[in-house]
This record gives structure tokens, C-alpha cells and sequence, in this order.
């Protein structure tokens, strides 16, 4: 038996589960790992991290699968997308939940090429709608519309 | 008391205005997001669930449910008119639900699709009602061998029964269980892998982890993407109605459809996506011409549908029982519990019985609202389907980030939405299913509990685990699970070596 020669796919993931594994041991040797009969808080992430390098090793010389990998987004989408999330996690504690809805759903619709402004201007008012009248006054959640 | 007592008792409950009010709302809002491709019953549960915090617990639970389940109904009908399965279980019904719905025969699809997701479910649900409160008898003489065996089966076979490759499944449940340490451990009090962050002393907020993994891979795979064409023209009340032949061609694969989807449904870790696969198998294999499979066989849709919803209203028995959850979406209802402050396990039904059989009932009236809602109501479904997604995907995100925010009021949690949704979007395009990480972070802290308990009673004898009966039936189930992967692994290899020996 021969084994396959891995693809950049397969060293990709290996990698990234060795690293995941070898963290996992080193933090979790570092916390008490005590005896089988009385486990300390280190042995279970230790036996973990050990089961996540011999997987890892295991995704590297295993035969390609059938599995179907997610096709690839462009960088501007997965960038505005992201980028979105973080904008409003930026922006929400600083100058509320409205002003973030905005920034969110501006950010958002970068990520496409065509870019509609009236649509976009339309989602956000229409989201800070549901945000404030839902949200805020409907199910009485905690936090606040304008915050400045 | 007897079933039929209890019955009663609990459609009283939950015919009351409250739980129906939030029945209906939960059926509703999933055949929704069913039918909306590109937000699965996943992300939408993880969604709602911060919602359910001000409601009484039977509210909530009878609306996450209704929600799961009425997602699997809608999920059928984006499959059959766009051949987009709205969810993960609903793809086997695209192979014969879209021929038909080019054939102009949609109606009669739809029409069947709801039928037989009835049948299945009130199979599923009759089982319920007959084993559950005999399990849980059962689990009450349970120790930490016989759960640490049973979560162990959970997390192997949800590894190496989804779709795609076991190792890759199984490094996903060993991130998830290391993800899952993170915070304070329970014993000694130690933090673990917090980085420094305080956060994180509670651990991974669920719902970030869900929605990051779910919802924002997502919509990443869908953002930029043309919509197909809807194959829909003029779905009227006539063009519903199937054949007298399509009738009695669906009808046994119904039944069958039901058993399978129920027996995958009660085992843990595997759940509607396998079980709709299996039935299809099944079909096909019974059926007198085989070939007519993928080109619009009634058949072919009737069983995986029936499946599907029996194995997603089965999976509550394990969950309901035993307290451990059959897949990630259970995982999310049985955290709803946890936060309404009933600790799930083989003490609800005894000491929760109200909410227990009010979700019983809940779910023979969501299965009747559902029917209501997806026959005469399908115009409405298929209007849905022809919003863009443009608006759709902004929509989304702000559900995503408001709702992860109102959780803890917390915008570290909704950076962490952004950490998983990076993690979760590397894993689909390198080939790792994400819902096998969630249910390993669920069942984690449960695992490690349970085997630390187990050597601490057993002095460290690993041997225990195998003299206790039932532990040692789990256990065996597990190896034998683990065993046929290599078998089908050795053979594939064996095949492909003989075909091309100089590899």
C-alpha cells in the first residue's frame, strides 16, 4: 500500500488541526493533570489535543473524499461581510443599536458589485424600524436606540 | 395516571391562548426559514433562541420545537420548486422533487411532501408517547459509565454518519469537545484557554458559536450568487391533488420512510440528513423499475420526507429523557431548558410532567397547523421564495448580530460571531462539516463530567465500563460504528487498488 501524496488541501487542514492539537497540549499541560482516579482540569484537553494530532496526521495521508467543499467567495464578499459584523460590534456600544443597524447593513451590501443606494437606504430604515419598535419596545430588550 | 390522562391534560395545556399563540408563531417562522434558502433551522433557532429568555418555559420550548419541525416542512418546498434544498435533510428531495415540478406536476410534489411529513411525524410522535416515559424510567438507575457510553456513541456516529468524510467529522467533534473546555472547569475551578479574556470565563457563548458556524457560512456561500429560475407556474387547488396511482405508489414508502427516520432519529448523533439518504436507498432498492428514480418519482419523495420528520420529532425522545442531545439543533432546544431553569434529563417527565406532555400535544396541533399552512397556504410560500437576495442577507446579518447582542448585551460576543464565521467558512471550504463541532461543544462539558465521575467511583478502572450492561451495549454499538467505517474505507481502497494497481 502506497500512500497518496497529500494535496495543498489536505496539508491545509492537517496543519491547522496539528496546531489546534498542539495548543491544546501545551495550555492543557499546564493546568493540573492529576491521575486517572482523580482526572485534574488538564487531562481531558491533553488527551484531546493527542487525539487531534493523530487526526490530523490522518487528513493528511487519507485518500481524497467525495466531501463537497463550499465554493470560494469573492475577497470584496467575505471582506464586506465581516467586516459588517465587526463594524457593529464596533459601533453598537458606543452609539447604539441604530447607528449600528446602519453601519451593519451599509457594510453589508458592499459586498455586492451592482450597488443600489435607495435599496440600501430602504433595508436600513426598515431594519432600525424593527429594532426599535421589536426589539427595544415590543420585547422590551435592554439596550439602547441612540446612545451618544 | 394513564397515557390517555396525561394526553388530555396536555392539549388542555397547550390549547390554552399562550402556547398555541406561540405554536403557530414557531410552525410559521420555520417553514419560513425552510423555505428560505440560506438560513437552516440552525441559524434560525440559534436566532430566536435569546427571544425565548421572557417567555414561560412551555412557550418557549413548544415555539423552538414547532419551529424545527415546521422547518422541515418548508425546507421541502424551495427543493422541489428551485431545486435549493432549504436545509441540510430536504436535499435527497430535490433529486425527484424538481423533475416533478418541471414536469408541471409541483402541486401534486407539495401535496405529497406535506402529507407524508404528517405521517412520519405522527409516528414518531406516537413513539414518543410510548417510550419516553418508559426510558426515562429506565435512565434513572443510569451512572456515569452508561452516559459517558451513550454521548460517546452521539459524538461517533454523528462524526461518521454525516454527509461527507468521517475522519474530517471526527476532528470537528474534537475541536468542538476542546472548544468546549474553555472557561472555568467545573471541578477545581480552574479557567482554561480563556486567553486573558473575561469573557470567556463562562465559556463560548453558544449562540455565537451557532450562528458564526451556521449563519454567516451561509451567507457567504450564497451572497453574489444569480437565483434560478421558480418553477412555478399556476400551483392552483386542482393541480394539488395527486393521482389515485401517485396515491397508492406513496403510501407504503410513507410507512417505511416513518420507521427509518425514527430509528435514526432516536439514536443519537445521527439525525434527518443521514435518514432521508437511507430511505431514498431503500426506495430505490424496492422499487419494481428503478430508473424512474431522479426523473420525478413519487416515491422518491414520499419516503425521505417521511423520514426526514419522523427522525426530527424521534430525536426528542434522547433528548427529552436522557438529557443528551441527538444533533446540534437539538442541542440549541435543550440549552432553552436549561436557561428556563429545568434540567433536562430522566427526571423531567416525572417532575415536569405538565411541560412534558403540553409538548407532546404541541406537536400533534404544529403538525396539523403545518399541514393547514403549507396546502392551502403553498402561493403564499412560493411568493416568499422570490424575494431577493439582496434584501435578504443585510436582513440576516442584523438578525444575527442584534440577536447575539441581546444576549449578554455584549459586543465581545458579537466579535466571537465573527471569529466562528471565519472558523466555519474555513472548514466548509476545506471540507469539514461545522455541526459536528457544535455537538461536540454542547456534549463536552456532559463527557468530561461524566468520565471524570467515572473514574473517580470506579478507582480508575477502565474495565467498569464494560461490566455495566448497558454501558457496555453503548459501547459495543460505538466499536461496531467505528469498525464498519473501516470496513467501507478498506473495501473502497481495495476497489480503487484493484483498478488501478501501479497506485
Amino acid at each position: 500500500m502506497t500512500l497518496r501524496r497529500p494535496d495543498r488541501s489536505a496539508i491545509v487542514g492537517a496543519a491547522a488541526l496539528a496546531v489546534f492539537g498542539a495548543y491544546g497540549i501545551w495550555q492543557g499541560s499546564q493546568y493540573h493533570v492529576g491521575q486517572l482516579t482523580r482526572m485534574g482540569p488538564g487531562m481531558f484537553p491533553v488527551g484531546l489535543g493527542l487525539l487531534l494530532l493523530v487526526l490530523a496526521l490522518v487528513v493528511l495521508f487519507d485518500k481524497p473524499g467525495e466531501e463537497a467543499s463550499a465554493r470560494r467567495s469573492s475577497p470584496r464578499a467575505v471582506g464586506c461581510i465581516f467586516g459588517s459584523i465587526v463594524a457593529f460590534g464596533l459601533v453598537v456600544e458606543r452609539f447604539g443599536v441604530v447607528p449600528a443597524t446602519v453601519v451593519l447593513v451599509v457594510v453589508a451590501s458592499l459586498a455586492e458589485r451592482r450597488l443600489r443606494p435607495l435599496t440600501t437606504a430602504a433595508i436600513a430604515l426598515g431594519l432600525s424600524a424593527v429594532a426599535v419598535l421589536l426589539f427595544i419596545e415590543g420585547l422590551g430588550l435592554p439596550m439602547q436606540a441612540f446612545d451618544w | 395516571m394513564d397515557v390517555f390522562a396525561n394526553l388530555a391534560q396536555g392539549f388542555s395545556t397547550a390549547l390554552a391562548p399562550m402556547p398555541l399563540l406561540f405554536c403557530l408563531l414557531g410552525v410559521t417562522l420555520g417553514t419560513l426559514v425552510g423555505v428560505l434558502p440560506g438560513l437552516g433551522s440552525m441559524a434560525a433557532l440559534s436566532l430566536l433562541l435569546p427571544f425565548t429568555f421572557h417567555l414561560d418555559p412551555t412557550s418557549a420550548l413548544v415555539m423552538l420545537a414547532g419551529m424545527y419541525y415546521g422547518a422541515q416542512y418548508g425546507g421541502s418546498t424551495a427543493s422541489i420548486l428551485l431545486n435549493l434544498p432549504g436545509t441540510a435533510a430536504a436535499a435527497v428531495t430535490c433529486l425527484d422533487g424538481y423533475p416533478m415540478s418541471r414536469a408541471g406536476r409541483s402541486g401534486v410534489a407539495l401535496f405529497i411532501t406535506s402529507i407524508a411529513s404528517f405521517v412520519g411525524g405522527v409516528f414518531a410522535i406516537c413513539l414518543l408517547i410510548a417510550f419516553a416515559p418508559f426510558l426515562a424510567g429506565v435512565a434513572l438507575s443510569f451512572g456515569p459509565w452508561e452516559y459517558f457510553s451513550i454521548i460517546l456513541l452521539g459524538l461517533v456516529s454523528a462524526s461518521t454518519l454525516a454527509a461527507g468524510s468521517p475522519v474530517k467529522g471526527a476532528a470537528a467533534v474534537a475541536l468542538g469537545l476542546l472548544l468546549g473546555c474553555v472557561g472555568a472547569d467545573i471541578e477545581s475551578g480552574t479557567l482554561r484557554f480563556t486567553l486573558g479574556f473575561t469573557e470567556l470565563f463562562d465559556g463560548v457563548n453558544m449562540i455565537a458559536l451557532a450562528m458564526g458556524l451556521f449563519g454567516i457560512s451561509e451567507i457567504l456561500g450564497n451572497v453574489g450568487n444569480q437565483p434560478p429560475r421558480l418553477e412555478a407556474r399556476g400551483i392552483t387547488w386542482n393541480s394539488l391533488l395527486p393521482t389515485r396511482k401517485e396515491w397508492r405508489q406513496s403510501l407504503s414508502p410513507m410507512g417505511r420512510g416513518s420507521v427509518i427516520g425514527a430509528l435514526f432519529g432516536i439514536l443519537p448523533g445521527a439525525g434527518g440528513a443521514i435518514a432521508t439518504l437511507v430511505s431514498y436507498g431503500v426506495e430505490k432498492r424496492v422499487a419494481k423499475d428503478p430508473s424512474r428514480f431522479g426523473k420525478g418519482a413519487v416515491e422518491g419523495i414520499a419516503s425521505p420526507e417521511a423520514a426526514n420528520n419522523s427522525s426530527v420529532q424521534a430525536a426528542f425522545i434522547p433528548t427529552l429523557t436522557l438529557g443528551i442531545p441527538g444533533d446540534a439543533t437539538m442541542a440549541i432546544i435543550l440549552s432553552a431548558l436549561l436557561i428556563q431553569g429545568i434540567i433536562p434529563g430522566p427526571q423531567l417527565v416525572g417532575e415536569h410532567p405538565d411541560l412534558f406532555w403540553a409538548l407532546v400535544a404541541s406537536f400533534f396541533i404544529g403538525n396539523l397547523l403545518l399541514i393547514v399552512l403549507n396546502i392551502p397556504l403553498i402561493g403564499v410560500w412560493v411568493r416568499i421564495l422570490s424575494i431577493p437576495y439582496t434584501v435578504l442577507y443585510p436582513s440576516i446579518l442584523f438578525f444575527i448580530c442584534i440577536g447575539v447582542y441581546s444576549v449578554n448585551n455584549s459586543a465581545f460576543d458579537v466579535m466571537l460571531v465573527g471569529v466562528f464565521g471565519a472558523l466555519g467558512y474555513a472548514m466548509s471550504l476545506y471540507g469539514f462539516p461545522a455541526a459536528p463541532l457544535l455537538l461536540g461543544f454542547i456534549l463536552g462539558p456532559l463527557v468530561e463530567e461524566h468520565l471524570r465521575r467515572a473514574f473517580l467511583i470506579g478507582d480508575g478502572d477502565p474495565l467498569v465500563f464494560f461490566q455495566r450492561p448497558i454501558s457496555a451495549t453503548f459501547l459495543g454499538l460505538t466499536l461496531a460504528l467505528v469498525a464498519f467505517g473501516l470496513l467501507v474505507k478498506w473495501r473502497r481502497w481495495a476497489v480503487r487498488a484493484r483498478r488501478d494497481p501501479v497506485d
